[in-house]
Parts: C-alpha cells; structure tokens; sequence
C-alpha cells in the first residue's frame, strides 16, 4: 500500500511538472494562452525605428496586435525617417534612452552589437524552433560569428528582374528563364537595345542594386567572410563588374547623362528600358508605374558559373537594448513582430514576412496589380540571397567601391585598372575597421 | 575725338553685352532647378517625367498640393516650423548682437583669448558636440520637446553671427557711444538705442540666415524629436521622401513648393538688407 501511494504521488508530481512545462511553451511567437500570458506581462517599453510609407504603416499595425496580446504592457512609439537615422540611433544609445526595442538590419554587420542583448536564452527558454518557424533565408545574419543572436527578422526583400514583354517580342527575343546566366543575360540586354538619342530603348536601367550584385556574378566576392581581406581584385570579380561596364558601352544600360535624365522606375514604366531589377519592396510601385501600359512579367536573377542564382537581400529585423528595463515585455515584443502569424499577414502586403506560416499562405498569394507574378518566386529567391554587403560597419568600404563602379560604369575605365586603383584603399578600409572594433 | 567717343562707346556697350549674356546664362542654371519644381509641381504624374524636360505643363493641376498636404500632418509641422524659426531667430539676433557689441566695445584682458575661443568653435564638427549636448538635453528632460531647437540660440547665437555683428560694431565710430555716455546713457542705452538701429543691414542679414538655417535644418529636429505631433516640415518632406522616393515626385515638388514660399518672401522683403549686410562686412571689416 505504501509503495503504491508513493508511485502515486509520483506520478501526480510528474503530471504536475509535465502540465507545468506545457503552460510555458509558445508557439507563432503567441502566448500559449494568450488571456493568461499576456496579462502576465505588463509595464511600458519604447519601440525605435525608422522607414516610411506602407511598410512603417505596416509595423505600427503590428504594434497594435501586440498590444493586443499583451494589454498590460504600454508601447510607445518612436518612428523617425531613414535619413541619417544612425546619428540619432548613437547618440541615443550612448544617453540611454534608445528604446527597449531597436529595428536593426543584419548587413550591419554587429556594428551595435555591444548594445543589444543576446536573444538565444529566451529562444531556448520558449523552446522555439526558428528553422521551422521562421520563413527560409530570412534569418541570416543575425547571429555574429560569436554565436550572438543580435535580433530578430520580421521582414525581407529580394530582387526578380522585370521585362518587358512588348519590347522583347518586338527584338524577337525569347522570354528569359528562371535558368539563364549572367552571359546570356548580357546578350539579351544588347538584343532589346534598340534606337538612338531621347528615343533609346535600353536593355536593363541603371539600378543602384546592379553594383551590389556585379561581384558575385561570376562566382566573385567582394571581400573574404569574416571581411578581413578585400576580393575585388580578384579576377572572377573583375570579370563581374566589367560585365557592366561592357554593357554602358554597348548602349545597353544607360551612361550617367542617360540615367540621370529619369527616375530609374520610370524609365521601365515608359517602356524605355526592357529590363528593370525590381527589389519586392518597389514591386507595388512599379506596377502602379506600368498599369495597362504594357505586358510585364518577373524572372529570378541569372545565375552564377556554379549554376547558383545570384541575388542580393535586405533584411529588417528588432534588436533588444541592453540596458532595457523591461526585457521580458521587450522579448515579447520582438517574438511578436517576427513570428505571430497575424503580423505576418499584416506585412506580406508590403513585404515578405519572417513568419513562415503567413509566408506560404498569405504571401504567396498576393496578387501585383495587372500583373500575373507568383509571389512565389520571391520565397525562393530569397533562399539563396546574398545579405546586402556594405551596409552598417563596412559602408566606408563600400563607398569606396561605389566609386569604384563609376570608374567603370561612368568613366569608362577597366574593371583591371579600377581594382588597381581602389583595391588598397578598401583594403585599408576594411583594416581600420577591425583595429577600430579591437 | 568724336572716333574716340564712339569706340568707347561701342567697346562699353560690347563688354555690357557680354556680362550681361554670362550673367543670363548663369542665372538660367541657378533658377532651373527651382523652375523645374515649380512647373513639376503643378503637373499629372505622368508629364512629371518626360524627356526632354518641359517646363510648361500639358494639364495643369492642383491635387498635387491637396493630396500631398493631407499626406501627413504638415499643417501642424508648418506651425512648429515657424515656432522654431521665429523663437530661434529673435534668441539669435539677440544674444549675438549682445556678445558682438561686448566685444566690439569693451577692453579686457582676456578679450582676444575669449574671441578666438568663440571663432575656433566653428570648427568643431558638429558630430563632435551632438552626444554631450544630447545628454545634456537629456537630463534636462528636453528630449521630445521644441526647447533644444530654440533656447541654445538665446545663448550667444553663433560664432559666426557674432562675428560677423563685432565687424559691424568696429565699423561705427566710437565718438556716437562718447556723445551718448556724455548725454547720460549707459552701456545697455548705448547698445540698445544708438549702436543697435545703426547695424540694421547686419542685424537683417543674420535674422535671414537664421531663418534659412532654421526653417530648412533636418539634423537638429532628427535628433530631439520623437512624436509626430513636434514633428518639423523637414522631417515631414523627409517622411515623404522615404515613402514615394521618386515616384511622386510632382507631389514633393508640390509639398517643397509651400514649404520654401515662406523663406522667398522673406528673402525678397530682405534682400537689399541682406547684400548690403555682407559687402559692408567685407568692406569695412
């Protein structure tokens, strides 16, 4: 009799414990119950960050499907406009008073990382299975080499290249394929040329995107992976930006009077350009440009010698502040905007979501206004996305490149010569940047 | 002599001709982009953009204007624009013309020390002095509040506008303070009643500067502010920039248009003030 009470209390404790366990555990970044939960958590926290338009719309709607989640906790908000934002973000860092909650982007690079708190505990805490929950390609690079989770995504971006059906028929131009490469891509730029002066059709406009793509297009790099060592004099990446200057030459991209002439969205918009590399994030904006003025369809990226599709993503995601003193609502906060399905719904309007449940319902169902693209393509071009590469700690370097490309693509300079020119100055960049962190 | 006359003439009227020509032309390039704004401004989006540019639109329109005011709460930035701007620019026509006329018109022996103390702050990069006044600002509980936009202005209004003021100062002759000190006014008399009507073209020239400064400044608002509703125009038209970027240009045009007529007025109603303030500086300087 004894021993069959002691097996059950056992039991019972074990069934407690069990229960227990299975109130704590969280899903879709939701409280498991979300009455109880959300009421356990309460006090007031500062979100911070930045953008414009639709999307910032987007994320104060996000704020306030949290708030209805966790009713006890005051949010307030701090939206301010992109433009020089990293100035205030310093200074407010540095006073304290940032916010308990930070946008951040991961082609930072853990340039603030000394402020934001690891997230990897509560994940662990909450059990939660980022691979399965998280949209695929859109968490890279928010863990630093260090094992360091920096933040939380909640959104992406990734490019297709736009073409204009109109203007390839008329070439007699094949449509391109979601497996063509970065030569054949350059021979269709020169086949849909046509025209000269103000009536020039171009093959592909002058996208700011391009520079950022040319290093890797024949399997290059710009730099090594800890970003220690500069690769553009490499002679794969050499190869990859005198694609570009090729093309200026040829009439196939415009020269700087050409595209200085126009907005780059509307030259495809008026159909004087064939091709246009659309990042998602525009993809609205474009298809209200074109409305009815001509047929238009999407195509992923070339691909690369290695049969890799090369494309470049940008990725927006929160950070935790440190010196937070409400972290536990902070963490809410975060786990909300990046993986509850309801905010997920919310940005696939703008944008692709981090939230993979509302990527592959919700997402790959929107429709582009007067356009027949799968927003599928996206999804999947994300996969294998290159994260932005001169953003936060590295853009002195990258400005330095910048004016590397116009030697090419505005000068008319070789790729070679170039790369003679500029590869030690970005070096140097790149190792004042790693004395500066030491 | 009549020969000599003529070819003079003729030679004068050639050189006029050609200045005027080059002064055209540059005046062509300065004002296009502004033509360019108006003209866009009143446009359908789709003449915003055509090639070549035309100055004069096909269709003419005003929802430009009324859509791109109602985007955001630009009524409400316009009131704390000009807040900032008047408060800002009375604080340093003030303070710089009090500091200038100190040092225009008083010895000591720290003077000169003191003055190239004031001159060397202007070459502080302002990235320099941001956290520690950030932080000040901060304890103060300024943050969020239009104070650190106006009230820094009431201390001394520039190194620059005091400068420029003290050259004013040194240009008028002391016998006027003498005459007044001997009918029985005091220093602040002095300043107020004698030196301060005879500087007037200064005085505007700095309230102009000021303006300017204040109405179009982007950094200051970015860093002190954080709700919508203290919210100047150019984090508004910056706002605006960051949603449409170049699609809806005719509408920033637009929004620009009713943001920059302010400061033109301005400008105008000044200008005579304004030119005569800056060669006199140079001049008598």
């Amino acid at each position: 009799m004894r021993r069959f009470l002691a097996m059950l209390l056992v039991g019972i404790v074990i069934m407690t414990l069990v229960a227990c366990g299975g109130n704590n555990t969280q899903t879709n970044g939701q409280p498991a119950d979300p009455d109880k939960k959300g009421q356990e958590i309460s006090g007031e926290i500062t979100v911070f960050g930045w953008g414009g338009g639709e999307e910032l719309q987007s994320r104060k709607e996000a704020t306030k499907i949290f708030k209805k989640l966790y009713p006890g906790v005051k949010v307030n908000e701090i939206w301010l406009p992109a433009d020089n934002i990293d100035v205030k973000l310093d200074a407010a860092l540095a006073a304290g008073n940032a916010g308990d909650v930070i946008m951040m982007s991961p082609d930072w690079k853990g340039l603030r990382s000394k402020w934001f708190e690891d997230l990897n505990p509560y994940i662990e805490r909450d059990n939660l299975d980022l691979e399965s929950l998280l949209t695929q390609g859109v968490d890279g690079g928010y863990v630093d080499s260090d094992g360091k989770r920096e933040g939380m995504p909640t959104t992406a971006s990734d490019f297709m290249i736009a073409y204009n059906k109109e203007i390839f028929d008329k070439a007699g131009v094949p449509y391109p394929t979601n497996e063509w490469t970065w030569d054949e891509f350059a021979e269709i730029s020169k086949q849909v040329s046509s025209g000269e002066g103000a009536n020039r059709v171009y093959g592909i406009v002058s996208h700011w995107i391009l520079q950022s793509l040319a290093p890797f297009v024949y399997g290059g790099a710009p730099y090594n992976e800890d970003w220690t060592k500069q690769t553009l004099d490499d002679p794969n990446t050499i190869k990859g930006y005198q694609l570009f200057g090729d093309l200026v030459k040829a009439g196939a991209m415009p020269d700087d009077a050409a595209a200085k002439s126009m907005p780059m969205d509307q030259m495809f918009a008026a159909g004087k350009a064939a091709m246009y590399p659309m990042g998602l994030f525009e993809a609205s904006t474009i298809a209200k440009n074109v409305g009815n003025n001509f047929e238009w369809g999407i195509v992923m990226p070339p691909k690369d010698p290695s049969g890799k599709t090369v494309n470049i993503k940008f990725q927006t995601g929160f950070a935790m502040n440190q010196a937070s003193k409400n972290k536990e609502a902070a963490w809410a906060y975060i786990k909300t905007v990046s993986l509850n399905k309801e905010v997920g719904d919310l940005y696939s309007k703008v944008n692709l979501p981090a939230a993979k449940e509302a990527a592959e319902s919700t997402f790959v169902n929107m429709k582009i206004e007067n356009t027949d693209i799968s927003m599928l393509d996206f999804v999947t071009g994300l996969q294998d996305a290159i994260t932005f590469p001169w953003g936060g700690a590295i853009s002195k370097a990258g400005d330095l490149y910048a004016q590397m490309w116009q030697q090419v693509t505005i000068q008319g300079k070789s790729a070679e010569e170039a790369a003679k020119e500029y590869a030690s100055q970005i070096q140097s960049a790149f190792d004042s940047i790693h004395q500066n962190r030491k | 002599m009549d020969t000599y006359y003529k070819s003079k003439r003729t030679g004068d009227l050639i050189r006029y001709s050609l200045s005027y020509v080059v002064l055209i032309i540059c005046a062509g390039i300065f004002i296009f982009p502004f033509l360019w704004m108006l003209s866009t401004a009143f446009k359908i989006p789709s003449e915003a953009y055509t090639l070549p540019p035309k100055l004069f639109p096909k269709t003419f329109t005003l929802d430009n204007f009324i859509e791109g005011w109602k985007y955001a709460d630009f009524t409400r930035y316009t009131f704390n624009t000009l807040t900032v701007t008047l408060l800002a620019t009375l604080g340093t026509v003030l303070s710089a013309s009090f500091v200038a006329y100190g040092f225009a018109r008083f010895k000591s022996r720290y003077n000169n020390l003191l003055f190239t103390a004031v001159l060397a702050t202007l070459m502080l990069p302002s990235q320099v002095t941001l956290v520690p006044t950030y932080l000040l600002f901060t304890k103060m509980g300024w943050l969020d509040t239009l104070k650190p936009l106006i009230v820094p202005s009431f201390f001394g209004g520039g190194a620059f506008n005091i400068f420029l003021l003290r050259q004013f100062f040194r240009s008028i002759p002391k016998d006027l303070d003498e005459a007044a000190y001997i009918d029985g006014a005091n220093a602040f008399q002095i300043y107020y009643k004698i030196l301060l009507p005879a500087i007037k073209p200064a005085l505007i020239t700095v309230a102009l500067m000021s303006i300017t400064f204040h109405w179009n400044d982007y950094m200051s608002p970015l860093i002190y502010l954080n709700s919508d509703q203290n919210f100047t125009l150019a984090i508004g038209l910056q706002f605006f920039q960051n949603s449409f970027g170049s699609s809806q240009i005719q509408m920033l045009m637009a929004v620009s248009l009713i943001t920059v007529i302010p400061v033109l007025i301005l400008f105008f109603v000044g200008q005579r003030h304004f030119v005569q303030g800056i060669t006199m500086t140079g001049i008598k300087g």
